[in-house]
């Protein structure tokens, strides 16, 4: 191990005092409290329920060098995927010609650094004695974007141009004044017209919350005092982060994963990550990727690719740590053009959560031999969306029902997985309740419980996946979908079981029963039911060696049958439930 | 009701019980008395002979419990079985899938209180508008009332899919349940939490069944005990919502009680908001030593919130809105390896507390800076009960912060109240600017044994213009209790009727909600006199999903009722997010009632002339300010009278508390008793340099 990259300043806390550290810790809890706001502005003056129950938005305050001063994310995926959104608009135009007031907007994934077309990024400079100083940006995922499906949610889609209306980075609003055909001509290329304004408004309120809030900083400290503090906050959590790298053993670890298809063929997608830990510096080298697809299921653009190691990178290092431009620093990214991992024009990639949940995993996997501890077993998949929609009958009104779903968790070292839990790649995002799908949906959900045995068996098990049957109540409606592992089972570590697979099974019961997993716009008859399940998590160590009583408990709770318990586990029959009292 | 009621309220924290005593005549007293743990009457009926009461001619005896609390907190809690719709027996340990603690790989999910196996399936269901599409089938709840009775499980708890619409399916399934196991305590979700979402009326309905047995024995010791001492009147049992339920009450509905721990404060702050001729607006902050919670009266009105957490599970119940964070004046302040410095929310609590107090306490905490910085009397803490060590308190600054830094123990102890009062400074800001409220608009009313000492320099930081300390600051909250009337809140769903809702209709609802709410009252509290009833409705924008609350005028008041409901979203709407859509139509989510039974209130004392000689100093010592010390005057507050004041820098000392007055701030003792600051022009954050 070594000590290269350490930053010399802060080994010796009091060496050099450049910076007060308690005026740092002041300033550092109103930048949290900024971006904070926002994020509660938009979701509570948002119209989606993917904004307001998935938090699938992020507020962030930058440097006009792209550095993140501090960000508050609402999904794990959007972690460091804000600040790329900055240099397309600073391409198109110039630090020097921007003004107050100025809104800028962006969602194209080629030209603008885009997540995918449904996130729209909203980026505002902020001016102390007419200089930009900081820009606050926000993402929010917007339910419809256009698109040749439903929700834009569609994994087979071909192109860039079937996924939704491109924006490229594009001023909105000059000296506070919007540009109404701008908007209009963006709003009237999607299907949920006020719903998309509503959360747009939301997002220029957080932008406008942030550009108070700045006022009041910067109306107490100058950017001399503020900036050496925001140096000082990089590099203290630099230094937090560079210890914990510093912990793994020197070397190059490859990980492998499989995307069970691209959306358009069969031909599954091959992930290989080669992870090379020197000292406290980390690089993730996609270079042996193959060339990208054709199908919107089998990419990630660069900057998704970038989120997704950053994400993992924080699991494994600094989970608790503040999000700041000091803790990339010790990681590096290498892509090659044109792969599955760095995708490109004319590329697509809406449903990019696969790619992504595989991206993470293959790190996982990677390093799971040397830090077992840090690590967990085969998630049951990325992001599960599924969006229904048709007409409400009982207004005439379209409607869209969209919800990433959960499933089992894998084990880990010590624990077993947990059941029933939103993926990686989401986070503090809520489901829908039942009663209140059925209140605002023309949908009657009869069944939502965890799937016995669905967890990979082992000394630690995995978590269970979750089964949702939805009777469909309106005439005409459609299903899109882009479930992960309905064909590579979440894989279990160290001698364990896998997980189950995911599927998804339209017309359940009925003669036409089929099993889509990945599906855009199908059709489905009203009265037909909709099963959705998500699989199970990965177990951790040989399941012969798991706790008896545990296993016992197990089956006593119906999480793992008798069959199970006594073949994968090797339970003596005799110890079921129920036997010794016979 | 006699003017003249005595009232004793209790409030039990860790270490102490507070008891204070309304005669009746306008004096009140208070004092404090170890708290006993391991039989909570026998502390409590040591405060009842120390202060004076006799317990034959009191007419009530007020009291704020954690037991139901503790009782889940420690997972002490009989075996629960539920009895749910078919297909969701899962729901209650699915959750609501989400992951607070995003990138942690290594979390938790927590133990449902109900094993799977007793989370039994019936087939009935209801649809969104509450219509019966599968009757119940009593056979069906016959063979699990039986197997709940082999298995010995006498609490049931029962929660049906949309039963907040209609609870006819429930009362079915409660009816055989009784004729099946008569002993089993059942609770129904319709009757603790008539609100949807399936998850979080599940919990709430699983709470209340777990913690039932236990309010049930704790009360039936109490009143006993009580009896013994010839006690006739009441037990009145605080509420989290700021007012008190009577005894049987609480057994039905302990739930309501769990969050009640710290809203004696938000009461007693409620009292004093609309004791002046034109109703106040107060943000509340009690410090003590491990914790300071925050919240928000707006003009004479509690802010609450409909749904509360008791570690991971949501306690769905109307409640008083009350943030915390771990900061008080045992939080311990560390440098760590990497050079950042951290205060909280780890607390050296009372034992050892911190290091001035001697007991082996050798960290760093914010105590100890307020000592240093000369803010604190050590031979003046806790009225000179405990002597503080300065030394000890210098030594722990020296070591676990001066020395890392190369700073002087003084320019240490001042980051320490700096980075304190900086986390502080981000609860308020969440609590007020993050809701939506104009820091302009509030005074900061400050209690608890710390609260008075860092008041100020928040209050600077924030923008707040006045800062106000109660008389008795550290018997405050007991002080709320004593003054709680008796209160129910009622809520309904209306979400189903969309926007074509008629007024009529709503004016009926309220009606309803309101005539059962009086007679509850009236049944449980006989004699109250004023019986008032509060409105409150949720809309949003069709489309929207989140919606807000607003209060409404009360029945008879001026304005046709969905019309005033509109206009007043639309403001919030434009105060909160910027912007208001006055041509898109607007939803009535849900309606809630609050039923009040008003108290006559014990009087509050008011200072005589007599009781001080004005406004001058007891003495003097030196406080540090802007990087040395200076000789500043310090104050006996009982020597305070009415109309007497002083400009800080200065501290004004009580046996229970002490109060820093910055330079430039200025104090007037006003005729209640209460401290009034005002803060100079707003300007940054507070104590820095």
């Amino acid at each position: 191990m070594t000590e290269a990259g350490m930053p010399t300043r802060e080994n010796h806390p009091g060496a050099e005092r450049e910076v007060d550290p308690v005026t740092r810790e002041v300033i550092q809890n109103r930048l949290i409290s900024i971006v904070r706001e926002m994020s509660v502005t938009i979701e509570r003056a948002a119209y989606s329920p993917i904004i307001f129950e998935v938090k699938d938005f992020s507020s962030v305050l930058l440097r006009p060098n792209g550095d993140v001063v501090a960000q508050a994310e609402g999904i794990p995926v959007f972690l460091g995927a804000m600040q790329q959104t900055l240099p397309p608009v600073l391409a198109r135009y110039p630090l020097e010609t921007m003004r107050p007031g100025d809104v800028y907007i962006s969602n194209d994934p080629h030209t603008a650094n885009g997540t995918h077309k449904n996130d729209i990024n909203v980026l505002r400079p902020f001016f102390v004695d007419g200089e930009p100083v900081l820009f606050s940006a926000n993402k929010a995922h917007w339910t419809d974007i256009g698109a040749k499906d439903p929700g834009s949610w569609s994994p087979d889609a071909a192109n860039t141009y079937q996924e939704g209306v491109t924006v490229p980075a594009l001023r909105l609003y000059r000296d506070g004044e919007v540009n109404e055909e701008l908007l209009e001509m963006i709003l009237a290329n999607t299907r949920l017209r006020e719903n998309n304004y509503g959360d747009f408004m939301a997002q220029i309120s957080a932008a406008h919350t942030a550009e108070i809030r700045l006022q009041e900083l910067y109306a107490r400290y100058t950017p001399q005092e503020i900036d050496p503090c925001v140096d000082s906050m990089f590099d203290y959590i630099e230094a937090k982060v560079r210890a914990e790298v510093a912990q793994v053993p020197d070397g190059t670890y490859t990980g492998i994963d499989y995307v069970d298809s691209d959306g358009v063929t069969d031909e599954p997608v091959k992930i290989v990550v080669r992870v090379t830990v020197d000292g406290s510096d980390i690089t993730f080298d996609f270079s042996d990727c193959e060339p990208q697809r054709w199908g919107a299921n089998g990419n990630a653009h660069l900057v998704v690719t970038e989120s997704s190691c950053r994400v993992a990178f924080k699991c494994l290092f600094g989970p608790n740590l503040a999000t700041n431009q000091g803790f990339y620093r010790p990681m590096k990214i290498r892509t090659k053009p044109g792969t599955v991992t760095h995708a490109l024009y004319p590329a697509p990639g809406t449903t990019f959560d696969n790619i992504s949940r595989s991206i993470m995993e293959a790190i996982f996997f990677a390093l799971a031999p040397v830090i077992p501890e840090r690590v967990a077993a085969g998630i049951f998949g990325g992001v599960q969306a599924m969006a229904i929609a048709g007409d409400d009958p009982r207004d005439g009104q379209p409607y869209i029902h969209f919800m990433p779903y959960a499933g089992g968790w894998g084990a880990r070292q010590i624990k077993d997985g947990m059941n029933g839990l939103c993926p990686l790649i989401n986070g503090d995002n809520y489901n829908i309740p039942c009663e209140v799908t059925e209140t605002k949906f023309p949908l009657l959900v009869e069944r939502y419980e965890l799937i016995d045995d669905s967890g990979g068996a082992g000394e630690h098990r995995g978590g269970l996946g979750i089964r949702i049957d939805y009777r469909v109540l309106s005439e005409n409606a459609t299903v899109s979908a882009s479930l992960g592992r309905f064909a590579f089972r979440p894989p279990g570590l160290f001698d364990a079981g896998d997980g189950a697979v995911n599927s998804l099974l339209l017309n359940l019961g009925s003669d036409e029963e089929v099993n889509r997993p990945l599906v855009g716009g199908a059709t489905v008859d009203k009265g037909s039911v909709i099963s959705h399940r998500t699989g199970g998590g990965g177990g951790f160590g040989s399941a012969r060696t798991r706790d008896r009583g545990r296993v016992v408990a197990d089956v006593e709770a119906g999480y793992v049958s008798a069959e199970v318990a006594v073949q994968d586990y090797g339970l003596d029959p005799s110890l079921l439930p129920g036997e010794a009292d016979r | 009701m006699s003017a003249q009621a005595e009232r004793l309220a209790i409030d039990i924290g860790g270490t102490f019980t507070d008891v204070v005593f309304g005669d009746g005549s306008g004096a009140i007293s208070t004092l404090k008395v170890p708290t006993t743990p391991e039989d909570i009457t026998v502390g409590i009926l040591a405060g009842l002979q120390k202060v004076g009461a006799a317990p034959a001619s009191l007419e009530a005896f007020v009291h704020g419990t954690t037991i139901a609390l503790n009782a889940l907190l420690e997972r002490k809690t009989p075996e629960v079985g539920l009895i749910t719709t078919s297909g969701f027996r899962d729901v209650l340990e699915i959750m609501r899938t989400n992951r607070s603690n995003m990138y942690d790989l290594q979390q938790e999910k927590p133990v449902p209180l109900v094993a799977r196996q007793w989370r039994r399936e019936i087939g009935a269901r209801m649809d969104y508008q509450g219509r019966s599409v599968v009757d119940v089938d009593s056979d069906e709840v016959r063979a699990i009332a039986r197997d709940f009775a082999a298995a010995g499980i006498r609490a049931v708890a029962v929660c049906l899919l949309h039963a907040y619409a209609n609870a006819e399916h429930e009362e079915v399934v409660a009816a055989v349940l009784r004729e099946e196991v008569p002993a089993a305590s059942i609770s129904l979700s319709a009757d603790v939490s008539r609100v949807w979402r399936e998850f979080e009326r599940t919990s709430t309905t699983v709470s209340n069944a777990a913690t039932k047995p236990i309010v049930s024995t704790y009360l039936e010791r109490l009143e006993a005990s009580l009896a013994a001492q010839q006690f006739a009147g009441r037990v009145l049992i605080m509420q989290s919502n700021g007012g008190v339920m009577s005894a049987a009450d609480a057994r039905r509905r302990p739930v309501a009680t769990l969050m009640s721990g710290p809203v004696g404060g938000v009461t007693g702050a409620t009292e004093l908001a609309r004791s002046g001729e034109e109703r106040r607006s107060f943000v509340t902050l009690d410090i003590g030593g491990t914790s300071a919670d925050v919240a928000i009266i707006d003009r004479g009105e509690p802010v609450t919130r409909s749904v509360g957490h008791i570690g991971a599970w949501p306690v769905m119940v109307p409640m008083v809105d009350i943030e915390s964070i771990g900061a008080g004046g045992g939080s311990i302040a560390r440098v760590d390896e990497f050079g950042g410095l951290t205060v909280g929310p780890e607390s050296a609590g009372a034992h050892p507390g911190p290091a001035c107090y001697g007991h082996g306490g050798t960290e760093a905490t914010v105590t100890d800076a307020n000592l240093v910085l000369g803010r604190i009397n050590p031979s003046y803490f806790l009225g000179g009960e405990l002597d503080l060590d300065v030394e000890a308190a210098r030594a722990a600054i020296e070591r676990s912060v001066a020395t890392p830094y190369g700073m002087s123990c003084e320019e240490a102890a001042q980051g320490i109240v700096t980075v304190i009062n900086s986390n502080m400074t981000r609860l308020l800001w969440e609590v007020m600017i993050g809701r939506g409220y104009d820091p302009r608009d509030f005074s900061l009313l400050a209690f608890g044994g710390a609260g008075p000492l860092h008041a100020c320099e928040l209050a600077a930081t924030l923008g707040i213009r006045e800062v106000a300390v109660p008389g008795e600051p550290g018997v405050f909250s007991a002080f709320g209790i004593l003054m709680a009337d008796a209160r129910h809140d009622y809520e309904r769903m209306l979400v189903g009727a969309g926007p074509g809702l008629a007024s009529s209709t709503l004016e009926a609802a309220f009606v309803e909600l309101e005539d059962a709410g009086r007679d509850q009252i009236e049944a449980e509290h006989a004699g109250y006199g004023d019986i008032g009833t509060i409105r409150g409705a949720e809309l949003r924008y069709v489309g929207q999903d989140h919606p807000l609350s607003v209060e409404l005028p009360a029945r008879g008041g001026t304005g046709e009722v969905l019309s005033v409901a509109h206009g007043r979203f639309h403001d919030k709407h434009e105060r909160l997010y910027g912007f208001r859509r006055d041509d898109t139509p607007i939803e009535l989510v849900r309606i809630q009632v609050s039923v009040i039974g008003r108290i006559t209130r014990p009087r509050l004392p008011e200072l005589g002339g007599e009781r001080g000689t004005g406004s001058e100093p007891k003495g003097a010592r030196p406080l540090y300010l802007d990087g040395r010390f200076e000789e500043c005057p310090i104050y006996d507050r009982g020597q305070l009278s009415p109309g007497g004041a002083l400009a800080g820098p200065a501290v004004v000392e009580e046996p229970g508390s002490t109060a820093y007055v910055p330079p430039g701030f200025r104090l007037v003792m006003s005729q209640d008793g209460t401290m009034q600051i005002t803060c100079p022009a707003p300007e940054g954050e507070g104590g820095e340099q």
